[in-house]
């Protein structure tokens, strides 16, 4: 899995490429994440081009949100393919952490 | 000081049973003394007529006397003055006699010494090539698997008996890449320590090409071109290469002028031969023109391959007649239901029954692989032997991927729709990866076993680790209110809610979950 991070003036997007089922791409994401805890804007994770996730991903996106709750920052799930978001939104995430389909709901998110 | 023998001195009288001989008859005491009779010599005088009479029964005496040529030697002397003159000589002659004997028997003790110290030394030269030989037949024992691989996927039995000469033959099973199983064999032409060192050198190109991956017949040729080179000496090697791939049961094979490898098929009870046969390897006349040929035949549960080397079926017995790979045929065809170690006794049996006592002139090696799951297991996994699953073992969490894989390619040559391949692969990774963290708890040195089977109709897999198991009839519902914020505890629930049945053994180390592609539930919504 490959990780790029975009940073924008109201938010962190960290956009996973590939599958995350590895414990490897969680350690990426992981690190990339801690790097960002000294922020103040929303958090991203741009999951469009993921093609692939497993329970443990799940898993690690509710501790993300929970860490970024405490600080009083956003965290959101962007764009899944339709697999991908089937999946967030049958385990109940999507009833926690907000999944975002389009571009102008996220930046209505990420500001509010 | 040497002593004078006695001896018995009769005066003229004749005795019966005795040759009764004139001093001066030389040729008839001659005669007398090559047949070990008794003699009577008679008319023993001093110097008359042609000869010394007394010097020559003097010097007859010590012969007969010493060497038991005859038992009694009886004197008749003609006068009293030849007696006495006699025993005068005979003392002095014999005490001459007796010291050359003396000399001669020092001669031949010495002698005797020298035999025995060249004795030895050769006895030390020979126990020492002995030793060496016996060395290299340890070095190539060492070179023979100790115990085979324990495959879940495979029922291995094997034999291997020695004639005493250091010879060439060598099997193993090695798990090479992707869980795929190599069945080899090979036969190094001749014997002693030059065969026995391109054996040990063969089984290290083999392992390591094996391991490396490749199909058999890249594999030959590979060793063929290192082998050429190497070997020097003219000898060569037979081989057969099989590679099993466990995900679609199949067996890619080479045979490299090796006998013919026997299959028998529990289908039908009949033997088949895996000819598809190229040039033997490693002869430097083969370097550039070798050209290894390789075909795949499907496997079909409980079908057993039998592998070995030309050891039995040109074993003689004392009729000179051999017992030829159509007696070893007719053996597997009558006892292919055997299970294989019983199958190899048999074969050992009937080849000793052949040969009657007559010994084995090569090495006899056998090798009897029979396919498909141990009952065990089989038993364990939910699945019925006429299912015929596949079967994958992993043992650690870099390679569930590479399962996945396999299993969807499966699917995908079913025809699986596409949609479908997502949820199939989240179910199986969530599966394995239970085993291996949960069940497991990434022990490298405990297994998971997959099964799988895929038909137009239905997707089935059995995933069983070595775990203690766990309490099934309690899993907690992610979508509650208490679970929604928890980090884990969301792979079977997912499992749950995109296969169709679930179950479980009753120590809960085993998961089998079945999927009906042309029922199944709607995609993505949780049945909690």
């Amino acid at each position: 899995m490959e990780l790029q991070i975009i940073e924008n003036e109201n938010r962190s997007t960290l956009l996973p490429i590939g599958k995350m089922c590895e414990i490897t791409d969680y350690s990426e994401l992981k690190t990339a994440v801690e790097n960002l805890k000294s922020g103040k804007n929303a958090v991203v994770i741009d999951l469009s081009r993921v093609t692939f996730i497993t329970s443990q991903g799940l898993g690690l996106f509710i501790s993300m949100f929970k860490s970024f709750k405490k600080s009083g920052r956003k965290f959101i799930l962007f764009n899944p393919r339709d697999d991908v978001g089937r999946t967030i939104e049958a385990t109940g995430i999507s009833s926690v952490i907000p999944l975002i389909r389009t571009e102008e709901e996220l930046n209505k998110a990420a500001t509010a | 000081m040497i002593k004078t023998p006695d001896l018995k001195v009769h005066n003229g009288k004749s005795i019966k049973g005795y040759l009764d001989l004139d001093i001066f008859h030389n040729g008839a005491i001659n005669k007398a003394l090559e047949k070990h009779e008794n003699i009577k010599l008679r008319n023993i005088r001093g110097k008359k007529r042609n000869g010394d009479g007394l010097l020559l029964c003097i010097s007859i005496i010590p012969s007969v006397l010493l060497f038991e040529i005859a038992d009694f030697l009886i004197l008749s002397f003609s006068d009293l003055t030849a007696k006495e003159d006699f025993h005068k000589r005979y003392k002095k002659l014999y005490e001459k006699e007796m010291r050359e004997r003396e000399k001669l028997s020092q001669f031949n003790l010495r002698l005797n010494e020298m035999v025995d110290e060249k004795k030895h030394k050769l006895k030390k030269i020979y126990d020492d090539i002995s030793k060496e030989l016996e060395i290299a037949r340890t070095v190539q024992d060492g070179l023979l698997p100790k115990e085979l691989p324990n495959l879940v996927n495979m029922d291995v039995a094997s034999a291997f008996i020695p004639t005493g000469k250091v010879g060439g033959d060598l099997f193993d099973i090695i798990v090479a890449r992707d869980r795929k199983v190599a069945v080899l064999i090979f036969d190094v032409s001749g014997h002693g320590v030059p065969a026995a060192l391109i054996a040990a050198m063969s089984k290290m190109l083999f392992t390591y090409y094996i391991e490396r991956g490749g199909s058999p017949a890249q594999i030959f040729s590979e060793i063929n071109k290192r082998l050429c080179t190497y070997i020097q000496t003219g000898h060569y090697i037979t081989a057969f290469l099989g590679i099993i791939d466990p995900s679609n049961n199949t067996m890619t094979y080479s045979r490299a002028g090796h006998v013919l490898p026997i299959l028998f098929r529990k289908s039908n009870n009949e033997v088949t031969y895996l000819h598809c046969g190229s040039v033997f390897i490693g002869h430097p006349s083969l370097v550039d023109i070798a050209k290894y040929n390789e075909d795949t035949v499907k496997l079909e549960w409980q079908d057993k391959l039998l592998l070995y080397t030309d050891g039995i079926t040109e074993s003689i017995n004392p009729s000179g007649e051999m017992y030829t790979l159509k007696h070893l045929t007719e053996v597997v065809k009558d006892s292919g239901a055997l299970e294989p170690e019983s199958l190899v006794k048999e074969i050992i049996h009937d080849n000793e029954i052949f040969r009657g006592g007559s010994p084995l002139e090569d090495d006899f090696t056998l090798l009897c692989i029979e396919f498909g799951c141990k009952e065990a297991i089989l038993s364990e996994s939910g699945f019925q032997k006429e299912d015929s699953p596949g079967i994958v073992l992993i043992n650690a969490h870099q390679e569930i991927e590479t399962v996945c894989s396999v299993i969807l390619r499966e699917l995908d040559r079913n025809g699986y729709p596409s949609n479908y391949f997502f949820q199939a692969h989240l179910c199986i990774h969530e599966m394995l990866s239970n085993a291996i963290r949960h069940g497991n708890r990434y022990d490298p040195d405990k297994k998971v076993i997959v099964l799988y089977r895929v038909t137009l109709e239905s997707f089935s897999i059995s995933v069983i680790d070595e775990g203690d198991g766990f309490d099934y009839t309690v899993l907690p519902n992610p979508l509650s209110d208490e679970n929604l914020l928890k980090d884990h505890g969301r792979g079977l629930f997912l499992i749950n809610n995109y296969m169709d049945e679930v179950s479980f053994n009753t120590k809960g180390n085993r998961i089998m979950a079945i999927k009906y592609p042309k029922k199944g539930k709607e995609n993505g919504t949780a049945n909690n």
